[in-house]
C-alpha cells in the first residue's frame, strides 16, 4: 500500500513539476527539479522518511516495520526484493529483445519505425545492465554475504534499504522514456546524440545516474561488511569464496561508479544548463565522454561477472563433493582482475581516433585478463577433476557457465586484438561476444545460484525437472540467438540497426527463432520460481550437503540468522575423502 | 593417479575431434566477407585467422575436458565424495597453467601488435580523400582536384589517405571489403589509410548508432584503374 502511494506520488511530484516549471526555467531544466523532487517523495513515502527520523533522533528501527514489500532492514527480506526488482527488470527488458528479434525477424520494416526500434533497443540494454549489475550482486549478494561470513546483517542496514529503494523511481523514469519515445542513443547514450533530441533523453540520464548511486551505496556496504563484521576464525583465508568475489566487485562499485556519474551529470548540464563538455562547436569534445564512460563501464562489466565467478566456484564443490581447487590462487585472481579492470578501458575506443600507438598498451593490458580468468577456470576444472559429480540443477548451470563463458571469452580475444577489432568493432560479433560474456557468463550463474540458494530462502526446493527444462531450453535458445549473429558480424553487419541488407536474411531469421525459445524457456522459470514457492518439497536446512554458514542454520533463517555468534574453525570446502590416493 | 592414465589420450583425442570438426565448420560457413579487397584486408584476415586457430584449440580441449569429467566422474547412486588432491600435484599444475597463459597470452599481444603497426605503420599516400559524415549521408572531397562526390572513388593500387570527420554526430566509417573502420567525431579530424587491390564496387557502412536512420546510412566504393580515375571523378563530381 505504502508502495502504492509511493510510486503516485512520483508519478504526480514529477509530472506536475514538469508541467508547471517548463515555462519559467526550461524543460530539461524542469525535467531535472521535478525528478529530484519526485524521487525524494518516494524515498520518504516508502518508509525511508521514517527510518530517517528514527535515524535523526537516535531511536531503534525495527528492521522489519516495512513488511516484505516497503522499506526493510533485514538483508533476507532486501536481497530478495532486489530479486524481484531485477526479475521484473528482466521481464520487461527481456520483451524488449523479442520485440527487436520479431522485427529483425525479416529485412525491411515491419511493425516498428527506426525511431521506435532505436527505442525498443537502448531500453533492451540499459534495462538489462540493471539486472546484471542487480540480481547477483544486489540480489543473491545482499541475502548470501552476510549469513556466509556469520554477521547478523550488513553493517549499514538502512544505508541497504536506500540502495535498494533508488531503483524503483530510476526503472520508472526509464519506462517514462520509452513512452515518451525520445531516446535512441543505445544504454552508452555518447553525445552529441545523447545531448540533442527529445526529452526522453533527459529521463533516461538521470535514470542511469540514479542505478549508479545505488551501486555506489552497494559497493560501501559490501565493502565494510565483508571487512568488519566477519564471525570469530572468519579469516580471510577462510572466507567463502562467493564473498571474495563480492569483496572484488565492491572495490570496482565505489572506485569506477562515480567517474560514470560524473560523466552524464555533465550530459546532464549539457543539456539542462546549456554547457558545452561534449560539444565541439563550444570548445568541448565528444571523445572525452568516450573515455571516461568506458573508464567506469568496462570495470562495471567485471562488476557483473566477478561474483558470478564467485558463485560459481561457490556451487562446484558443493556438487563435485571436492575442496574447491586453487583458493588461493582463485581469491588472488580476483583481486588481479579488480586491478586490471581499471587499465583496459581504452580498448573500446580503437577506432574513435585515439593516438594510434596508445592502442599497443591497451591490446596488451586487455589480453592479460585473459591470464586471471584462466586461473579462475583452473579452479573450476580442477575441482571437477577426479570429483563424484551429481549432476542436480545448480550444478548444469554451473556447466554451462563455463561453456558459455568460454566463449564469451575467447571471442573477446578478437576484440582485444588491434587488427582484427578494427573490422569488427561496432559489428554484431561484439554484441554475440558480449551476449555470451554477460549471458552466457552472469544470468547462467546467476541462474545456477537462484536455484542453490533458493531452498535456503524460501524454505522449498524448487522443481529439478522445470529448473533442468529451463536450462536446455534456454542455452539451446540463446547459442541459436547469437552463433548466427558472430557470423553477420564479421561479414558486415553493424550492430544496433532496426534494418539489414537481405542477404544477412537467413541468419537473422534463425536469431529470431533462437530468441522465441529462449523467450519460452523463461516463462518456463518464472513458473517454477512461483509455484515452487508453495508447491515445492520442504527443504530442510541443508539440502546439498553444503558446509559453508548459511547451511548450518534453517531454510529460511531466523531473522538474526544466527541463534548464537558462530565460531568457524575450518576452511569452507571440506569436502571429500581425507587422505584419499588420487 | 590412475586417473590420467586414461584421461590424457581420451581428452586429447576428443579436442582434437572437436577442433578438426570446428575449423571444418568455420571454413565451410566462411566467416569473412567473400573480397579481400585491399593490402589491409589482407592484414586483418591474417590476424583473424591466427587468433581462429589458437582460440578453437583452447575452446576445444577445455570443453572435451568438461565432457569427459561430465562423462567419468559422475557420482553414483549413493552419496559418494571425491578425493582430495590439492597438495602437491596441484601447485605444479597451478604453475604450469599460469606460465602457458603467460605464454599464449604475451605471445598473441606480441603477434597483434606487429600485424598493427604493420597496418599503420607508415604516413605517405599517393592521394588525399576528405570525408564529411552527417545524419544520414557521406559526401566525399577530393582536395588537389576541387571535386566533390557522392561515391568514394579509389585507383586501384595507390596508397589513399582519409581523412574523416561529422558535422553534427559520431559516425563511424567502415567499409567491410577493406577491413577498415575509423570514427568520424565532430570538431576533430580521424584519418585512415587505405591500398585497394581489387576492383569494384563495395559498401561503405555507418557502424556506430547516430539516430534515426543509421540502418540504412550506406554508401559506395568504387575501385578503378589509375588511368580511369580521374574521369571517373569527373563524372560522379556534382
Amino acid at each position: 500500500m505504502k508502495l502504492l502511494t509511493a510510486v503516485v506520488a512520483f508519478a504526480a511530484v514529477t509530472g506536475a513539476g514538469v508541467w508547471a516549471l517548463q515555462g519559467p526555467i526550461g524543460q530539461e531544466a524542469a525535467v531535472l527539479v521535478s525528478y529530484l523532487a519526485g524521487f525524494l517523495s518516494f524515498l520518504w513515502l516508502v518508509g525511508g522518511g521514517a527510518a530517517f527520523l528514527d535515524w535523526l533522533h537516535g531511536r531503534h528501527t525495527d528492521h522489519h516495520a516495512g513488511g516484505p514489500a516497503g522499506f526493510n532492514l533485514d538483508h533476507k527480506v532486501i536481497g530478495i526484493q532486489y530479486i524481484a526488482v531485477s526479475m521484473l527488470v528482466l521481464a520487461v527488458s527481456g520483451l524488449m529483445a523479442l520485440i527487436m528479434r520479431a522485427e529483425l525477424a525479416r529485412p525491411g520494416i515491419q511493425f516498428l519505425s527506426h525511431d521506435n526500434y532505436n527505442a525498443v533497443m537502448t531500453m533492451h540494454g540499459i534495462g538489462m545492465v540493471v539486472v546484471a549489475l542487480t540480481a547477483i550482486v544486489g540480489g543473491l549478494g545482499n541475502y548470501v554475504v552476510p549469513i556466509t561470513i556469520g554477521a547478523k546483517d550488513m553493517a549499514f542496514p538502512r544505508l541497504n534499504a536506500l540502495s535498494l529503494w533508488i531503483l524503483p523511481p530510476a526503472v520508472l523514469m526509464l519506462l517514462a522514456a520509452l513512452a515518451l519515445g525520445g531516446m535512441d542513443t543505445g544504454w552508452t547514450a555518447y553525445p552529441p546524440l545523447a545531448t540533442r533530441g527529445g526529452v526522453g533523453k533527459m529521463f533516461f540520464l538521470l535514470a542511469f545516474v540514479t542505478v549508479g548511486f545505488s551501486s555506489i551505496f552497494g559497493g560501501v556496504n559490501t565493502l565494510t561488511t565483508i571487512l568488519t563484521m566477519r564471525a570469530k576464525g572468519m579469516t580471510l583465508r577462510r572466507l567463502p569464496i562467493f564473498a571474495w568475489s563480492m569483496f572484488s566487485a565492491g572495490v570496482i562499485m565505489v572506485m569506477a561508479t562515480s567517474v560514470v556519474a560524473a560523466s552524464l551529470i555533465m550530459s546532464v548540464s549539457d543539456r539542462a544548463f546549456g554547457t558545452t563538455f561534449f560539444n565541439a562547436a563550444g570548445g568541448g569534445t565528444a571523445l572525452l565522454y568516450q573515455h571516461l564512460f568506458w573508464f567506469y563501464s568496462h570495470p562495471a562489466v567485471y562488476i557483473m561477472i566477478l561474483p558470478a565467478f564467485g558463485v560459481i566456484l561457490e556451487i562446484l564443490p558443493v556438487f563435485c563433493r571436492k575442496p574447491l581447487f586453487g583458493y588461493n590462487f582463485a581469491a588472488a585472481s580476483f583481486v588481479g582482475i579488480v586491478a586490471l579492470s581499471f587499465v583496459v578501458w581504452a580498448h573500446h575506443t580503437f577506432t574513435s581516433g585515439m593516438w594510434d600507438l596508445l592502442k599497443i598498451p591497451f591490446m596488451v593490458l586487455t589480453e592479460m585478463i585473459s591470464i586471471p580468468t584462466g586461473v579462475v577456470f583452473l579452479s573450476a576444472l580442477g575441482t571437477m577433476w577426479a570429483g563424484r559429480m551429481r549432476l542436480r540443477a545448480p550444478m548444469l548451470w554451473a556447466l554451462g557457465f563455463l561453456c558459455h563463458f568460454l566463449v564469451g571469452g575467447l571471442t573477446g580475444i578478437f576484440l582485444a586484438d588491434v587488427p582484427t577489432d578494427i573490422h569488427l568493432h561496432d559489428t554484431l560479433f561484439v554484441v554475440a561476444h558480449f551476449h555470451f560474456t554477460i549471458v552466457g557468463g552472469t544470468i547462467f550463474s546467476f541462474f545456477a545460484g537462484f536455484y542453490y540458494w533458493y531452498p535456503k530462502m524460501f524454505g522449498r526446493m524448487a522443481d529439478e525437472t522445470l529448473a533442468k527444462a529451463h536450462f536446455w531450453l534456454f542455452s539451446v535458445g540463446f547459442n541459436t540467438i547469437f552463433l548466427p549473429l558472430f557470423y553477420v558480424g564479421t561479414q558486415g553487419g553493424p550492430r544496433r540497426t532496426a534494418d539489414y541488407p537481405p542477404e544477412f536474411a537467413r541468419p537473422e531469421m534463425i536469431a529470431s527463432v533462437g530468441a522465441a525459445l529462449a523467450g519460452l524457456a523463461t516463462l518456463v522459470f518464472f513458473y517454477n520460481a512461483l509455484r515452487s514457492l508453495w508447491a515445492g518439497a520442504p527443504a530442510g536446512p541443508n539440502p546439498w550437503q553444503a558446509k559453508t554458514l548459511e547451511w548450518t542454520v534453517s531454510s529460511p533463517p531466523p531473522a538474526e540468522n544466527f541463534a548464537s555468534a558462530p565460531q568457524v574453525t575450518d576452511a569452507p570446502y571440506d569436502y571429500g575423502v581425507v587422505d584419499a590416493a588420487a | 593417479m590412475s586417473d590420467w592414465k586414461k584421461a590424457v589420450p581420451l581428452i586429447s583425442l576428443a579436442s582434437a575431434a572437436l577442433a578438426l570438426a570446428l575449423f571444418n565448420a568455420l571454413e565451410w560457413v566462411h566467416l569473412m566477407p567473400g573480397v579481400q579487397a585491399a593490402k589491409e584486408a589482407a592484414i586483418v584476415d591474417s590476424a583473424f585467422g591466427n587468433v581462429i586457430f589458437i582460440t578453437v584449440i583452447i575452446f576445444s580441449v577445455v570443453v572435451a575436458a568438461i565432457l569427459y569429467m561430465v562423462v567419468f566422474f559422475r557420482a553414483g547412486p549413493g552419496q559418494e565424495e571425491g578425493a582430495r588432491f590439492d597438495a602437491s600435484p596441484g601447485k605444479m599444475v597451478e604453475v604450469v597453467w599460469l606460465a602457458a597463459s603467460c605464454v599464449l597470452t604475451f605471445g598473441l599481444a606480441a603477434y597483434g601488435s606487429e600485424e598493427f603497426l604493420h597496418l599503420r605503420h607508415d604516413s605517405r599516400a599517393d592521394l588525399d580523400v576528405q570525408v564529411k559524415a552527417a545524419q544520414w549521408s557521406w559526401e566525399f572531397f577530393y582536395p588537389s582536384q576541387n571535386v566533390n562526390a557522392a561515391e568514394l572513388i579509389l585507383p586501384l593500387g595507390k596508397r589513399a589517405r582519409i581523412s574523416i570527420t561529422s558535422e553534427d554526430v559520431v559516425h563511424s566509417f567502415w567499409v567491410p571489403a577493406f577491413r577498415l573502420k575509423q570514427d568520424a567525431l565532430p570538431g576533430r579530424v580521424t584519418t585512415l589509410y587505405v591500398t585497394p587491390t581489387v576492383k569494384g564496387e563495395y559498401d561503405v557502412v555507418c557502424a556506430e548508432l547516430c539516430g534515426l536512420d543509421h540502418s540504412v546510412m550506406r554508401g559506395k566504393v568504387l575501385v578503378v584503374d589509375p588511368e580511369e580515375f580521374e574521369g571517373k571523378l569527373k563524372g560522379e563530381a556534382w
